[in-house]
């Protein structure tokens, strides 16, 4: 068996305070995330699953705070640290992929400087001849020539960038990566090429944590998948159980609402519209969108997350509980 | 195309939720209220008061405030309270002729330039970069010095040479991006002609944008007013807040003492900017909802 | 009206767009559609996909067709007249009878008008309506067909309402003028994957029950096998290969379809890819002005692609720009 290298227990995480907060995520328990695996946090828009990235790596900024949990790395809770000592963690140990990182490029500044001022960051001061080593090294990991080095963030294509904010969370040779939708915007073939990219950084025996919306990209990369909905964690399983036999009824739906490309079954969708989490349904999140609904039942009471099988995590009332 | 597409009961409706943007906003009611204050009191003082007030003489010099001169006089024994009051009411109407025509000019220039493109649009942008990047107070400087008899109104139109400049980039960054949207297209889809489009689809979106030029505009020109009016280049024969300025200025009233002389027009000023800048913020925050504090 | 229905109800023949881009002094020229043609079939409602990455032309090639931008060469002909040459009452009944959705369902909307807005004015501009009360009822009838109620979504703001229930007016909004030809510009991209399903229904449903043809422009090679007939594929501009859309992705021809179509995740951790692509590990600044536009990425390549431009030939069921096809 693999080890453990991260646990996320019961996580917490809200906008705002007073009386309405949006209850962005709640309870969320990814169990024990292992090294050498890519674990898939998968959702449609505003299920949490990027405040709860941003929750991991204590990145979440006001109104947005952690509630409650624990996010287990290494023995430490990191929801208990000092942000100085958080730091530390950050990049080296834990780095993240931001949503839109391609844009994130500062673009007043080559490549090489970004990177390096990444690595001093967090190293202090080195040689000129080791730091283009290093990113030279980096580079090349991500399939990029070593010219880029020398260039500027708006000379290089879509693809590229990302795969330069790759190489950037990577240089520091962190034990998990998070990537947060390493593929919005990108073309086919590219996305193609980042996806596979991931897969290698995992079988350096390093940690992804692929958050996305892409089902079929989950289905691709992913060794598990966590299903995310309007906050809470619905399924947890390995990607093959998760997609060939769907437990939550929202997974159920979701995978059948997934189009085929050689395949012309009908496609399932989801009437209503996702819970305002200013005020979420009572009992299951899930509940008045559901089609295997228990009144009575699903409408009161919160389903908590059952282990079926082992390694196989539902929260519903159809299952246990 | 007809006009008549806006229907007169639709139009009211649409008036009132237009308006209701800025009016929910703090930071726009605020300096509305203000704004306000600044117009109401000086006019309810010219009306209520007797123009002797102003006439040199008319009291002892250089009184302190009591309650016969509220504000006391100056070196000339005219009152001080009389003076703002209508020096106040010049101010904001150079202010108010000068961003009208500004705001109004430079709408123009910056739609012609965005709908046209091409060479209209090289050219007008040009001149307008122009007009945005000399030191503008340099050449209002020497227009000033040329004209003769320098009047409120004058005032108005020598600010208004530079004060369209920038209502005009304004209106054409946003007219430009405005083209390209999609709701754009589909008004076009559903059989619209260009005036039509610009009148029903265009316009709501720019007046905001326009509003707040406007507001930004009237900053700019009271501003502009008083600096040029220390400086001995503003309307002499009338009374403007940047007038007062200059005479308390030409009297040595700092090295008197006559604090009552030149510390309410600088009030009254930084009254004004502080104002006009609270409408402008609000009138940002509800053109661009993603500046609303969220 | 005026115009014939024999044949083709869209024929678009040799369409080109240069755009001159750079400023003043340095004046490039991007060739962003290059000499396509393709056509579409009056006597029954198809619906054709016009695939590509980006820089593919396909919006270009649509908004072309939309009558937006003028081409540089070659001609958009609706019922067999050329869109340049048509007189007015022509231009109206193509301006109605062509219509779109677009990506971004909150960009389509004019946000400061409610969304009865986008409802009302193609009823009163086209005539379709003489009174209040017609207006609102075939308002209502378009809603409900779309499964829309008017209570919920009359009178609302856009930001009121979610993305797919905006496109869902916008499909409301073709219902009521009847189109003959939607161009739907990628209308799901931006929904929620459980949303979008609804909208493909929607899409097949308004084909059925009214005839009404699509031209799908999207790069989601899995959504547009779900609702079309026929497919072209672009590439920099030009068609590399059109034909039935089950024969093109179960055999694509081309090496840059069989990329294309190879490098979509499939949503089943079954079939997961299994061979190793290259990404391109630095900008390539080369345009072969003369050989094939695949050439650098191709693997399949020949000594002539370099020098000689592939045309569109007849292979099998579809058509394909290809040396590696063309018998000499």
């Amino acid at each position: 068996m693999h080890d453990g290298v991260l646990e996320v227990k019961d996580l917490t995480a809200y906008y705002g305070t007073g009386s309405n907060p949006t209850r962005a995520v709640e309870k969320a328990s990814l169990g024990i995330i292992r090294r050498g695996e890519v674990f898939g946090i998968a959702g449609e828009s505003a299920c949490g699953k990027t405040t709860l990235a941003l929750s991991i790596l204590r990145l979440l900024k006001p109104p947005g705070h952690i509630r409650g949990g624990e996010v287990r790395f290494d023995g430490t809770n990191l929801l208990e640290l000092g942000e100085e000592e958080m730091r530390l963690i950050r990049w080296k140990k834990i780095s993240y992929v931001p949503q839109s990182s391609m844009n994130a490029l500062n673009p007043v500044m080559r490549v090489r400087d970004q990177m390096s001022d990444c690595i001093e960051a967090h190293e202090g001061r080195q040689s000129n001849e080791e730091l283009d080593n290093r990113i030279g090294e980096s580079l090349r990991n991500v399939g990029l020539s070593y010219e880029v080095i020398r260039m500027y963030p708006h000379e290089l294509s879509g693809g590229m960038k990302q795969r330069v904010a790759i190489a950037m969370a990577t240089i520091l040779d962190p034990e998990v990566l998070i990537a947060d939708e390493p593929t919005t915007a990108l073309d086919v073939i590219v996305q193609r090429g980042i996806l596979q990219l991931l897969k290698e950084i995992r079988d350096r025996m390093r940690t992804v944590l692929l958050i996305t919306h892409d089902m079929a990209a989950q289905a691709e990369v992913s060794d598990r998948v966590a299903i995310m909905y309007a906050g809470r964690i619905a399924e947890i399983g390995k990607t093959e159980s998760v997609f060939k036999d769907p437990l939550h009824p929202y997974t159920q739906l979701l995978i059948q609402s997934i189009p085929q490309l050689r395949a012309r079954a009908k496609l399932a969708w989801i009437g209503g519209l996702p819970p305002d989490l200013r005020n979420p349904p009572k009992g299951c999140r899930f509940n008045p969108r559901c089609p295997r609904l228990i009144a009575g039942t699903c409408d009161v009471k919160e389903p908590r997350p059952a282990e079926v099988e082992p390694d196989r995590f539902v929260a519903c009332h159809l299952y246990g509980d | 195309m007809t006009l008549k597409s806006a229907l007169p009961g639709r139009l009211a409706g649409r008036l009132t939720s237009f308006l209701r943007g800025p009016f929910s906003n703090r930071n726009f009611d605020t300096g509305f209220a203000m704004f306000a204050i600044l117009v109401v009191i000086p006019l309810l003082g010219v009306l209520l008061s007797s123009p002797d007030l102003l006439r040199v003489g008319n009291s002892s010099p250089a009184l302190p405030p009591s309650p016969d001169h509220l504000l006391g006089t100056d070196v000339l024994g005219r009152d001080i309270l009389a003076q703002l009051f209508v020096g106040t009411l010049n101010s904001l109407e150079i202010g108010l002729i000068a961003a009208a025509i500004g705001t109004a000019a430079g709408a123009i220039i910056g739609f012609v330039s965005a709908y046209y493109g091409g060479i209209v649009d090289d050219t007008l942008r040009v001149l307008t970069d122009v007009f945005l990047s000399i030191p503008s107070l340099m050449f209002l400087v020497l227009i000033s010095a040329l004209v003769r008899a320098v009047t409120v109104e004058a005032m108005a139109m020598i600010i208004a040479i530079f004060a369209w400049a920038w209502p005009a980039r304004q209106i054409r960054a946003q007219a430009l991006s405005l083209k390209e949207h999609e709701f754009v297209y589909m008004a076009r889809l559903s059989g619209m002609g260009s005036f039509e489009l610009i009148v029903r689809e265009l316009m709501p979106h720019m007046l905001q944008w326009m509003i707040a030029n406007f507001v930004n505009a009237f900053l700019s020109a009271i501003l502009t007013e008083t600096g040029l009016s220390i400086l001995g280049l503003g309307p002499q024969t009338e009374r403007t807040l940047g007038m007062m300025l200059w005479w308390a200025l030409n009297s040595a009233a700092m090295y008197r003492g006559l604090w009552w002389w030149w510390a309410p027009p600088v009030f009254v000023l930084i009254f004004s900017f502080f104002s006009l800048y609270l409408m402008h913020a609000g009138l940002e925050e509800v053109i661009n909802p993603k500046l609303r504090g969220r | 009206m005026i115009m014939n229905d024999s044949g083709k109800l869209l024929e678009v023949s040799h369409l080109t767009k240069i755009f001159g881009i750079g400023g003043l002094i340095r004046r490039r020229e991007l060739v962003a559609v290059d000499d396509v043609s393709f056509n579409m079939p009056a006597e029954r409602p198809t619906t054709l996909t016009i695939a590509g990455e980006s820089g593919s032309g396909k919006t270009t090639t649509a908004r072309m067709i939309l009558g937006f931008i003028r081409p540089t060469h070659g001609g958009v002909i609706y019922r067999g007249k050329n869109v340049l040459n048509m007189n007015r009452d022509e231009w109206k009944t193509y301006r109605r009878e062509v219509q779109a959705i677009f990506q971004d369902p909150f960009g389509a909307f004019n946000s400061m008008y409610t969304v009865d807005h986008v409802l009302r004015v193609p009823i009163q501009k086209f005539k379709m309506a003489k009174t209040d009360e017609e207006t609102g009822q075939l308002i209502s009838t378009a809603l409900e067909a779309v499964g829309l109620r008017s209570g919920e979504i009359l009178g609302k703001y856009p930001h009121q309402l979610s993305g797919g229930q905006r496109q869902r007016i916008m499909l409301a909004r073709a219902f009521i003028l009847r189109p003959r030809i939607v161009v739907a510009d990628e209308p799901v991209s931006m929904l929620d994957a459980s949303m979008r399903a609804g909208i493909l229904h929607l899409m097949l449903d308004l084909k059925k029950k009214q005839n009404v043809s699509f031209l799908y422009i999207t790069h989601d090679l899995s959504t547009a096998h779900y609702v079309s007939d026929a497919i072209a594929i672009m590439y920099q501009g030009s068609m590399v290969e059109t034909g039935p859309i089950d024969d093109v992705i179960a055999d694509p021809l081309h090496p840059y379809s069989r990329l294309l179509i190879d490098s979509i995740p499939i949503p089943d951790p079954g079939q997961r890819w299994q061979e190793h692509i290259e990404l391109p590990s630095k900008e390539s600044q080369t345009q072969t002005l003369d050989g094939c536009k695949f050439y650098d990425r191709c693997e399949f390549r020949l000594e002539v692609c370099k020098t000689q431009r592939p045309v569109l030939k007849q292979e099998k069921t579809r058509f394909v720009a290809c040396h590696l096809y063309q018998t000499s």
